[in-house]
Parts: structure tokens; sequence; C-alpha cells
């Protein structure tokens, strides 16, 4: 088949490296990632009715996760992990519509949106929070 | 934004709507390849990463043809908000059905009709990254 030839060979999910990132090392960016997931779901509800945000959501999930396989991938990630960690973002991130309603989360959304903007505590990025990672986005 | 990468001018609307309606299509029949390949051990796992691919590839070509952020957010959303991916257990006879009848599985491995890939859905386009 000329997609699995193409994916054997790298063509269509990037390069294959020559080794995988160790295992304790993922686990962590697979942990940091759940915790990622769980703070900016809560970022996307506060951000439903703005304007201005609202329509970047996805976008922004879609650029975090690149800069996120960008540097797994300078730490030696293979294919399988990236895919592994583009599962874990996609996966853990809900998109509230634009009528959602929690009562519990509204009182905390000045705070949430407040440190999203400043990249601060829940509202660091996804690349921030790899900053353990000890090489840096090419 | 910060992490949105800025581009020159506006891609031209009735360019734009096409792209646009090109991902509801893939969306559309992505929904039910990742249905078909739920079970299968080599592919199943990379579906994240073939939308997430597919959806990177694509923006490379609307950039150079001149999208602004506005229009990349708007296609990203596009795709991601109509684009399912089932579990492994999930169960459906008449999907099932529809996996058959439709082919789409072969037509993936053969990158054609149902299973195109949207970068290549996207050659309308005039300009190549």
């Amino acid at each position: 088949m000329l997609r699995k030839l193409l994916l054997a060979a790298g063509l269509v999910l990037g390069p294959l490296p020559a080794f995988a990132m160790d295992p304790i090392t993922f686990n962590r960016v697979l942990a940091t990632v759940k915790t990622y997931t769980a703070d900016i779901t809560q970022i996307f509800y506060c951000l439903r009715k703005d304007p201005e945000e609202a329509a970047f959501r996805y976008a922004i999930l879609h650029f975090e996760i690149a800069n996120g396989v960008k540097v797994l991938r300078a730490n030696g990630s293979d294919d399988k992990q990236n895919a592994r960690f583009i599962e874990a973002v996609m996966k853990g991130v809900s998109f509230a519509p634009a009528d959602a309603k929690d009562a519990a989360l509204d009182p905390q959304c000045e705070k949430l949106v407040n440190d999203f903007y400043v990249f601060n505590g829940t509202g660091r990025p996804l690349l921030v929070r790899l900053a353990f990672l000890p090489n840096k986005m090419p | 934004m910060g992490v949105l990468p800025a581009s020159a001018q506006t891609l031209d609307k009735a360019m734009f709507d096409r792209a646009l309606t090109e991902a509801k299509t893939y969306a559309t029949d992505y929904t039910l390849l990742f249905f078909c390949l739920r079970r299968n051990p080599e592919l199943a796992p990379f579906r994240y990463a073939m939308l997430y691919k597919d959806i990177e590839a694509s923006l490379r070509r609307l950039r150079v043809n001149g999208s602004d952020d506005q229009q990349n957010a708007l296609f990203i959303e596009t795709v991601l908000a109509n684009t399912k991916v089932t579990p492994v257990d999930a169960r459906d006879p008449v999907l099932d059905d529809k996996c058959q009848s439709t082919g789409i599985v072969t037509n993936f491995h053969e990158f054609r009709e149902n299973g195109t890939a949207l970068q290549l859905r996207l050659l309308f386009l005039p300009i190549k990254p």
C-alpha cells in the first residue's frame, strides 16, 4: 500500500528519529499534558463568549501541539510518542459551546482568563510547561 | 495572539469558502474513516496525529495563498470541530456496512476520493508551499 510505504518512510508523519525519548521523561510529558488540558478546558469555557478569542480557541490548541511536537522531537521523541502526545492533547481538551453554563466555574473565570493572558499559573502555554526538557525548540 | 504567525494579505473569499467546503467534506469522510480504522493496530494510534499533520500541511498551503490569522483559525475550527475520532470499542453496524460500501479504507491507502488527505483537497489553491 502506497500510504503504508510512505508512513514507513516517515514521509507522512515526518522524519523518523533513531531512538525514542526515555519512558520516564515521556511519562512526565504526558502528565504535563493532562494538567494542561484540564486547565485550558476551563479557560476555553471562560473564553467561549469572547468575540475576539472564542474563534481562535482551536487555532491556539493547534499551535500549542505544533510547538510541543517540535520540542519533543528536539528531545528525541519518535513517531509513536508524538502520536500519543497529540492524542493526549486533542482528547483531553473540551470546547464549551457559546451557550454553555457552569455556575461553579463562572466565579473563577476572571482569574483564569487573566492568568491565560499573562502566561501565569493555569494559563501557562504547553510549551512553557515542557521547559523541563533539556533541548529547546529548534 | 502571539502564537499565531501573521500573513501579509487575506485569501480571496471565494477561494476560502471553497477551502472551508473541502474541510467540511473531509471532516465527514475522516470521521467515517477513523471509525473504520479504530481497531487497526498499525493506524489507530496515529489517527489524531494524521489529523494534526493534515491540518498543518493545509495551513502551509493556505498561508502561501494569502490566508490571514482569522481565516486560518476558522479553517482549523472547521476541521477539528467536525471530525470525530471513535473509541476503539465503539460499535455501529450501520457504519460497519458503510466502511465496506464506500471503500473508504482502500481509498485512504490510495489517496483518492473520500480517502483523500485534506492537503490534497486544497490543490485548487494556485501557489504551492
